[in-house]
C-alpha cells in the first residue's frame, strides 16, 4: 500500500478510531495517542495491508488491543474508567477532566458491565456511527445477531439507568 | 404532545429498533426540551452525542503521515553504512589488540605441553637428552677446572718471567 492508498483507506477511519478509543479509555488525550499508535503500526506494516481481507475490522481490533494494553500498563493505571470522575453528578466537572471526559466516564461505567460482544456492538453502533449492516460485515455476524445483541445491550443500559435513578447513585 | 414522542423514541431506542432518523429526532428533542428527560437519561444521551461528535480534524492524519515519512527518512540516513573505523577507531584498535593477545596466548598455551601429555617415546627421548646434557655439563665443569689450572700456570709464569729477564 503506497502513501496515497494509505491516505484514502486508513485515514478516513481516524475519527471512528478516536471515538472508539475515547469510549474505552475515558481520556481524550490518551485516545489521541492511541490513534497515532495505531496509525504508526499500520504505516510500518503498510506493505502487507493489501493482504488483509477486512482492513476496517482489523483496525478496530488493533485499536481495542492497544487500548486494553494501555489500561493494563502500570504507567497508565491512572488513565481509564476507574480514574474518570463523574463530575456531573458529583456537582460539576473536576479540574483534571473536561466535561466531555466526565460524560465519557459516565457512559463507560455503564458500558463496561456489558458482555464483550454487546459492548463492541454498542460502541460501533451508538458511538462510532456504523449501521447495523456495516457491523454485520465487520464482525461477521448475521443481521439477527446484531439486532439481538444491540437490543440486549441497550436494555441492560436502560436497567442500569433506572437503578441509578431509583437509588440516586452518583458515581 | 412531546412527552409521548419522547417515550416512543426512547422505547424504540432501548429495544434496538430505532432508525438513524429516530435517533436524530431523540437528540434534537433532548437538546430542545431537556426537562422531559431524567438527569440519568440526559447524561446518557449527552455522553453518546459527545462521543459521536469527537473529531481530530482533517489535517491530523495527513500531518501524521508526513511525520512518519520524515521519521523514516531520518532513520534511513542514520542507518546508512559508515565505515566501521570511522565510527570508533579506538574501539576497533582495542579489539584488534585484544584479539592478537588472545591468539598469542592460545598459541603459547598449545605449544607448552606438560610431561604427562607426552608419549613414552617422547619421554624416553627427553630423559636421554637430559642425561646427555648432564654429561656435557659435567665434562664442561672438568674442562673448566683444567682451564683454571692452566690459568694459574699462566699467571705464575707471568710472575716468574720478569725475574728471569732481570737476571739476564
Amino acid at each position: 500500500m503506497n502513501r496515497e492508498q494509505f491516505e484514502n483507506t486508513i485515514l478516513p477511519m481516524q475519527d471512528r478510531i478516536y471515538r472508539y478509543s475515547a469510549s474505552i479509555l475515558g481520556d481524550l488525550s490518551a485516545a489521541k495517542d492511541v490513534v497515532q499508535e495505531v496509525f504508526l503500526k499500520l504505516w510500518k506494516g503498510r506493505e502487507k495491508l493489501d493482504e488483509i481481507k477486512n482492513i476496517e475490522a482489523w483496525c478496530i481490533t488493533i485499536t481495542k488491543n492497544t487500548c486494553f494494553d494501555r489500561l493494563q500498563s502500570p504507567k497508565n493505571k491512572s488513565v481509564g474508567l476507574e480514574g474518570v470522575s463523574l463530575g456531573l453528578f458529583a456537582g460539576g466537572a473536576t479540574d483534571e477532566k473536561t466535561e466531555e471526559e466526565d460524560l465519557l466516564g459516565y457512559l463507560e461505567t455503564l458500558v463496561k458491565e456489558l458482555p464483550e460482544l454487546q459492548q463492541n456492538i454498542f460502541r460501533m453502533r451508538d458511538l462510532m456511527g456504523y449501521s447495523n449492516k456495516e457491523i454485520q460485515s465487520l464482525l461477521e455476524l448475521t443481521d439477527n445477531q446484531v439486532k439481538v445483541n444491540l437490543c440486549r445491550a441497550r436494555q441492560k443500559l436502560k436497567t442500569a439507568l433506572i437503578k441509578r435513578m431509583n437509588y440516586g447513585v452518583t458515581n | 404532545m412531546e412527552l409521548p414522542t419522547k417515550e416512543r423514541l426512547m422505547e424504540k431506542y432501548w429495544m434496538g429498533e430505532s432508525t438513524s432518523a429516530d435517533e436524530d429526532a431523540l437528540k434534537a428533542l433532548s437538546l430542545k426540551r431537556p426537562e422531559l428527560f431524567s438527569a440519568e437519561e440526559l447524561n446518557y444521551l449527552n455522553g453518546i452525542h459527545q462521543v459521536q461528535e469527537l473529531t481530530l480534524g482533517e489535517d491530523f492524519g495527513k500531518n501524521l503521515v508526513d511525520e512518519f515519512v520524515e521519521a523514516e527518512k531520518e532513520e534511513a540516513i542514520s542507518s546508512q553504512v559508515i565505515p566501521i573505523w570511522k565510527k570508533s577507531w579506538m574501539r576497533v584498535a582495542a579489539s584488534i589488540i585484544l584479539l592478537i593477545g588472545m591468539l598469542f596466548s592460545f598459541q603459547q598455551f598449545n605449544s607448552s605441553k606438560i610431561l604427562s601429555d607426552l608419549s613414552a617415546e617422547e619421554v624416553a627421548a627427553y630423559e636421554e637428552t637430559k642425561e646427555a646434557l648432564l654429561l656435557i655439563s659435567q665434562k664442561m665443569n672438568k674442562i673448566k677446572s683444567v682451564t683454571a689450572a692452566f690459568a694459574k700456570f699462566d699467571e705464575t709464569q707471568a710472575k716468574i718471567k720478569p725475574n728471569i729477564n732481570l737476571r739476564n
